[in-house]
């Protein structure tokens, strides 16, 4: 191998503190495309990445929307599951032992329709095996609750400061790209206690069948995830990271180890891969073997030393 | 890879069938392609892998030249000997349409075999399939229309594989509109095209040549000790009026459903189709399952149909 940097056999580190927990490299399955593991286990060893998060979980089990749920667009897919999950209790016996055996850190995604339900939920993960709490403020599938703390600093602020007692876990604010200024939702959910902050979610859109003059989904509308949010996601994980001194985890788009990379420059101490696992299974996997190949081409040692390593043009 | 298949449906554990399913994304060759109909593809892909796993009913998620997400698609025929598996496309929408006009020697990107399958009861250890007139040689009905009839047409051949007595009922909008009878007629004891408009065995819908066919003293003879089932794919409202035939003369069936999926490999439940399942926390007794992972194939009775 001619080409610069390091030789293909030297260890990189890629491993990342996230808000206490160490994280064997920065690369996490999102929340709702990775199920609960099980199915992607049986592709690859989750033991390699940095962690998983849940489908998001409810008190109590939920249905979600009725089918079609999913529409192709441009770059992307909509989507409006509507939180289907079995709930709380039953992912605690079924499905969490499961997900904690795995080796990686496991991250519990939860939602509610209202702020009890969400205390609830954190008071009931506090005794046990899960690393972090991701609070998700910002799904944009289901009527009640969720989106709308997101929507607001003053709605954020006063949803963290409930549950911020109820458990001495991380805590994991999942934002809206929707909100009015998102890194005043952020600096709301840091100034009310949470450890990290988790961007974007989905974003609200529509795909109409002109033939049937009809939505495609079922639900009429539903959330936008893959590449064709990527930049608006970048430019936000940026912003947010000037903003907070919690850790940011982004997301929204990422495909490859060069979008994960781009987002660790612009603040992210983590990042997720979401839609992408839909297409390429392995494409966890593939971003943790395509950030290290990178770093080793480009003589960086450690993952750390790209995080906010981003030198804005004057 | 993974053992599911048990358990779950009405049928499935008489013979401890199992489905392997893999999602790790290979590129296969195209070796043949045969134009059916304008608009409808037949290939043969090379996949060595596949061909040796894969059961009927269970479909591969394939991308397409320029689409974001993967499209499923029912696996036709399945030739462990000759390492290739036979795909039957429609060009329905941009995705489909550009596959339609891919060639010999290009690759395909897919995952599979995906999903459940059709259950069928154990190869039968007392004879071959010569031993056309044995009593007690179970009897397999594969009732299909439009594309539905792919999947189909591999079932049919796995059930003469395993000794039983195979009987088809096409139904096509008009004769025009037919494919792959002489194929159908090949691996079948019986085979009954219907169409709307005429013009083959039976003028009407499949439903009615279902109705025709088992009115049949020589098939009523044939349905001995071992039993009658059937399996349907196709059309959404002919699933519906077979699944209740079906039901109304009591004879297990099984159908392969569709949904727009995402994944096909189970984590982003799209996929969602309304079951009757017990649900241990109480709640409703209907469930939205996963098409691709609980799916395609579903018993009949527990699908609960719009
Ligand atoms: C388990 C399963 C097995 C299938 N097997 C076959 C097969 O063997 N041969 C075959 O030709 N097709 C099969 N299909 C249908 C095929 O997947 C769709 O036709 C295809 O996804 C449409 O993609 P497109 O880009 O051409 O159409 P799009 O541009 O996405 O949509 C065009 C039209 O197709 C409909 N459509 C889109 N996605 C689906 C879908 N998943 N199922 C049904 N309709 C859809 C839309 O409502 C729309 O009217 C199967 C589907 C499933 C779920
Ligand atoms: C099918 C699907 C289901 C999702 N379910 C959830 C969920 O339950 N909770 C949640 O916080 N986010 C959910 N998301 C959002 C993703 O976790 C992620 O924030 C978003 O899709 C952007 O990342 P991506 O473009 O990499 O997918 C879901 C996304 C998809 C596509
Ligand atoms: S298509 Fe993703 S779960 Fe079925």
């Amino acid at each position: 191998m001619s080409a610069p940097g390091m030789p293909a056999d030297i260890a990189v580190d890629l491993s990342v503190d996230l808000c206490g927990i160490r994280l064997r490299n920065p690369v996490l399955a999102a929340s709702g495309t990775f199920g609960f593991g099980r199915e992607m286990a049986e592709v690859f060893p989750l033991s390699s990445l940095g962690g998983i998060v849940s489908k998001g979980i409810t008190l109590l089990p939920r249905r979600g929307n009725p089918p079609p749920r999913v529409a192709e667009t441009a770059s992307g897919m909509l989507n409006s599951v509507g939180l289907q999950n079995p709930g709380i209790e039953a992912f605690l016996r079924e499905e969490l032992p499961f997900m904690v055996a795995q080796g990686c850190a496991v991250a519990v995604n939860i939602a509610g329709a209202g702020a009890e339900e969400y205390e609830a939920l954190v008071e009931r993960l506090d005794r046990t095996p899960v690393d972090l709490i991701e609070v998700n403020l910002s799904c944009p599938n289901v009527r009640e609750g969720c989106m709308a703390f997101g929507a607001t600093a003053r709605g954020v602020e006063s949803l963290v400061s409930r549950i911020r007692p109820r458990t001495r876990k991380p805590l994991a604010i999942k934002l809206t790209p929707q909100a009015d200024s998102i890194s005043e939702t952020a600096r709301a959910a840091e100034s009310a206690g949470a450890d990290a902050v988790s961007l974007v979610n989905t974003l609200l859109g529509m795909a109409i069948d002109i033939e049937t003059r009809r939505p495609v989904l079922a639900n009429n509308v539903g959330g936008l995830s893959g590449p064709a949010i990527l930049p608006v996601a970048l430019r936000m994980v940026h912003e947010v990271a000037g903003t907070v001194r919690i850790p940011v985890i982004g997301m929204g788009g990422i495909q490859t180890g060069q979008d994960a990379i781009a987002f660790l420059l612009a603040g992210a101490t983590a990042i997720q891969v979401g839609t992408a696992t839909l297409i390429n299974p392995t494409a966890c996997q593939d971003v943790v073997n395509e950030i290290a190949s990178w770093m080793r081409a480009h003589s960086v040692p450690t993952v750390r030393s790209l995080i906010g390593d981003l030198r804005l043009n004057p | 890879m993974n053992a599911e298949g048990e358990g779950v449906s009405g049928m499935a554990n008489e013979n401890g069938d199992r489905f392997h399913t893999d999602a790790v994304p290979r590129e296969a060759p195209i070796l043949s392609c045969r134009e059916l109909l304008p608009g409808l593809m037949l290939y043969r892909i090379q996949d060595p892998f596949l061909a040796s796993c894969a059961r009927p009913g269970q479909f591969v998620n394939l991308k397409t030249p320029d689409g974001f997400l993967r499209r499923p698609i029912s696996l036709c025929r399945i030739r462990p000997g000759e390492g290739a598996v036979d795909i039957g496309i429609r060009a329905l929408g941009a995705g489909t349409r550009a596959l339609c006009r891919m060639g010999c020697g290009e690759r395909i990107d897919w995952i599979g075999p995906l999903g459940r399958g059709f259950l069928l009861p154990p190869r039968s250890n007392q004879g071959t399939s010569d031993d056309a007139d044995r009593p007690d040689r179970p009897l397999l009905l594969a009732v299909g229309g439009g594309i539905g009839i792919f999947p189909l047409l591999g079932l049919l051949e796995e059930a003469r594989a395993r000794g039983m007595g195979t009987l088809s009922v096409l139904g096509f909008r008009d004769p025009s509109q037919a494919f792959l009878l002489r194929e159908f007629r090949e691996i079948s004891d019986r085979s009954l095209f219907a169409s709307d408009t005429g013009g083959l065995d039976h003028h009407g819908n499949a439903v009615e040549a279902v109705r025709q066919l088992l009115s049949d003293p020589s098939v009523r003879q044939a349905v001995g000790k071992g039993g009658l089932r059937m399996a349907a794919c196709g059309p959404h409202p002919m699933m519906k009026a077979v699944a209740r035939l079906a039901e109304d003369l009591g004879i297990p069936c099984q159908v392969s459903l569709e949904q727009r999926m995402g994944c096909g490999t189970g984590v982003c439940l799209v996929c969602a189709c309304e079951v009757r399942r017990k649900n241990p926390e109480g709640g409703p007794a209907t469930d939205y399952v996963r098409c691709c992972r609980e799916g395609p194939v579903f018993d009949a009775r527990e699908v609960v149909w719009e």
